[in-house]
């Protein structure tokens, strides 16, 4: 039969109404947004449960046979053990305050990326079973069966959070939506239901340290072989101090500052500061990473790799850390660390030998954020800068979650952006401060099979970011985290390819007048400074 | 707007352009329909653009489309709309006809705002509707470009990971060039 017109015209992509209590997903369909699982070696090394070779893509997902009494005890446990689990669980009034808060609802308006949303697809199990209502009326009561299909649904899910915590912002009851992921990834973690970009790290930093699972030799070559392109550029030779008993400082940095591109010119930043400085301070090759992806996993992982670094500083007999531009670090520190390892009353207050400045915000951890630390040597005069040398970069600054909303840490990194920079310009206010836009690729979600899923949750930090760069010519955003410098740089890419990404101490290095430089005619990366185009050698 | 005799009297690019804010509002709505129902209240509703970035950015590019195609813009300012919306919806997991569906539905934003009057403007139409095309041609090329490019971030991101072990192993010698084919620095 011909068709009328109208018909013709009938061009309909409208996604079928569905409830939102039917699990399904087509994870053939949706590759791109979601993380390849656990590989079993990292499993068995960590002695979780139920290693094996499986993929979302598998309609068998070959859980042990009684998953689900499983998930119950997990569930029954936690609920016991943590009340904040049991109120987050029982107090949401699902007001929405946090539905349109999160930078994956936001880039894809998919209403299970809804933080209220997300959550109820663990509290509508929780209703059914551990409720008295949703015992008796069930679905009534938003009660919801636990299917396999359920838990496919968590894995997706519980795996587009990165635990930022900017709903938990609007929310009025201070839920903290962060923590309902984290109890829903242990459950899923009790069934061998995790991903290999979180296991991974968590193995190799159990065994070597850190990450990468970077040994020492290649720990202490690979700082070396920075102290030479650190040498070129600034004509100084800085030797590091590593594993050096009796430092009064450790200094803990992710792994990636001393690895990767871009953080690896933050780590010369932080270390050529220390040379100026003449700082009495060592670097661990042990408590070779600050990030704990643990938090991504178990409480119990969480408290072992944070052990790591207070065990570091007693063997090496320091007396405070130092730590450096890491995300996540702190929220473990700030947070969890004082409950579960703390006090660390074999450390000393943190003092700043050069200004005399008691740390008393961190009297308990004894752990002091690098930018604490670099704002008050500027406050008091400690620095000799020269901000023109960082006269190519027109300058704004991306709050890294964790350090925000976390530990509070807003007007450090400015202070010094501001005294290394000349042009430092903020994004819109709605997106900066405790109400940053997540990268989309913290919580083991920075992998690139998970690509699609990090670049559509990254559009509500890039589309601020395009309207600096559209409005004041902004061409490079700074932060302090790694996994922020990892991801920001491919998300950049995409949506404002003309902004690139730095930490903030290596635009300190770019600034700091070191004794004995020769004439700098490049920056850290090599790149002419304004005004010294002829002479750079790149 | 119709004559005595019921031909219409305006050019077709006359009348739309006075029926501006209805076309685009109804080509909005079939828009956002293309996103799941729950979430559309949200993205029509809050105005602030960094608050809603799908919303705002729809209600930045597909005035700026529209009036590229039937007003003072060019081909440039349309190629440009298009790709804006396309970069957003290559990665939002719609099917490459979904993701591109958005210029299409001008049409029948179109047809519905000239309701009876459609059949009298069928050649005006015509013409109009091969622009559209065009559009929609220039949207599968921008969307090819944009899923490309997720590829290549993901390979660059795993080359990435080696290029410091190759540098650091010595195995990239020639001064000034890295491994992805730009000339990088410090080398």
């Amino acid at each position: 039969m011909e068709k009328t017109r109208e018909e013709l015209l009938q061009i309909d992509f409208k996604p079928p109404a569905k409830s939102w209590m039917d699990p399904h997903i087509d994870f053939e369909a949706r590759r791109g947004s979601w993380s390849y699982p656990g590989a079993p070696k990292n499993l068995r090394y960590m002695g979780y449960p139920n290693p094996r070779e499986w993929s979302p893509t598998d309609a068998d997902w070959k859980l042990p046979a009684n998953w689900k009494q499983i998930i119950f005890e997990g569930m029954r446990e936690l609920l016991s053990k943590y009340r904040s689990f049991k109120v987050f669980m029982d107090i949401c009034v699902r007001c929405g305050a946090c539905a349109d808060k999160c930078h994956f609802y936001l880039g894809s308006g998919d209403p299970k990326n809804m933080p209220v949303l997300r959550a109820e697809l663990l509290r509508s199990v929780y209703r059914k079973d551990f409720t008295t209502a949703g015992k008796i009326l069930g679905s009534l009561a938003g009660g919801r069966e636990l299917t396999l299909e359920v838990v496919k649904e968590w894995f997706y899910y519980f795996y587009q959070c990165t635990e930022c915590r900017r709903c938990s912002v609007f929310c009025p009851y201070g839920i903290d939506t962060a923590e309902i992921t984290m109890m829903a990834r242990e459950l899923l973690n009790l069934v061998g239901v995790n991903i290999n970009w979180a296991v991974e790290p968590i193995a190799n930093c159990h065994r070597t340290g850190n990450h990468l699972g970077i040994q020492p030799h290649t720990f202490k070559d690979n700082i070396e072989f920075l102290m030479d392109e650190l040498e070129e550029v600034t004509g100084v030779r800085v030797e590091p101090s590593i594993n050096r008993k009796g430092a009064e400082i450790l200094f803990v940095v992710p792994s990636a500052d001393y690895f990767a591109d871009p953080g690896i010119y933050t780590f010369m930043g932080y270390l050529l500061l220390f040379h100026q400085l003449g700082l009495d301070y060592t670097l661990s090759a042990y408590a070779s990473e600050g990030g704990n992806f643990g938090l991504f996993t178990s409480a119990d992982t969480i408290k072992k790799l944070n052990y790591k670094i207070y065990h570091e500083a007693k063997r090496l007999g320091v007396k405070w850390i130092i730590g450096g531009e890491c995300g996540h670090m702190w929220r473990v520190l700030h947070q969890y660390m004082d409950t579960m390892n703390g006090p660390a009353d074999f450390l000393e207050v943190p003092k700043s030998p050069f200004t005399g400045t008691v740390f008393a915000n961190a009297a308990s951890t004894k752990t002091v954020h690098i930018c604490e630390f670099t704002a008050d040597l500027i406050r008091h005069g400690k620095l000799k800068l020269d901000p023109s040398r960082n006269d190519h970069w027109r300058v704004t600054f991306h709050d890294s979650c964790n350090p925000a909303r976390a530990l509070g840490l807003f007007e450090e990194p400015r202070y010094i952006i501001k005294n290394v920079c000349n042009a430092f310009f903020e994004m819109p206010e709605n997106t900066i401060r405790e109400q940053t836009f997540c990268c989309a690729g913290g919580a083991g979600l920075g992998n690139d099979e998970n690509m699609e899923a990090r670049l559509r949750g990254g559009y509500p930090r890039a589309n601020a970011v395009q309207y600096v760069r559209d409005r004041f010519g902004v061409n490079l955003m700074s932060c302090i985290c790694a996994i922020d410098r990892a991801t920001l740089t491919t998300m950049v890419e995409y949506w404002a390819p003309e902004v690139k990404i730095s930490g903030v101490h290596e635009l300190v290095a770019n600034a700091l007048v070191v004794d004995g430089e020769k004439e700098r005619t490049t920056d850290l990366r090599g790149q002419p400074l304004a005004g010294k185009e002829d002479k750079a050698h790149v | 707007m119709a004559g005595a005799g019921g031909r219409p009297v305006t050019k077709l690019g006359t009348w739309l352009q006075q029926r501006r804010a209805s076309v685009l509002e109804r080509w909005f709505e079939l828009v956002i329909a293309t996103y799941p129902p729950e979430s559309a209240a949200f993205l029509r509703g809050e105005r602030d653009r960094f608050a809603n970035p799908i919303g705002s950015t729809l209600r930045r590019e597909l005035p700026a489309l529209f009036d590229a195609v039937f007003g003072e813009g060019d081909g440039e300012e349309a190629r440009r709309a298009v790709a804006a919306v396309i970069r957003l919806r290559a990665v939002q997991q719609l099917s490459p006809a979904a993701a591109v569906s958005f210029v299409p539905l001008l049409k029948r934003a179109i047809s519905q705002e000239l309701g009876a009057e459609e059949g009298a403007r069928a050649a005006e139409l015509l013409t109009l509707h091969a622009q559209i095309d065009e559009l929609t041609l220039a949207a599968v090329n921008e969307l090819v470009e944009c899923r490309e490019q997720v590829y290549r971030l993901k390979a660059q991101e795993a080359r990435a990971q080696v290029h410091s072990l190759l540098r650091r192993a010595g195995m990239l010698v020639e001064a000034g060039v890295t491994d992805d084919g730009k000339g990088g620095g410090g080398e």
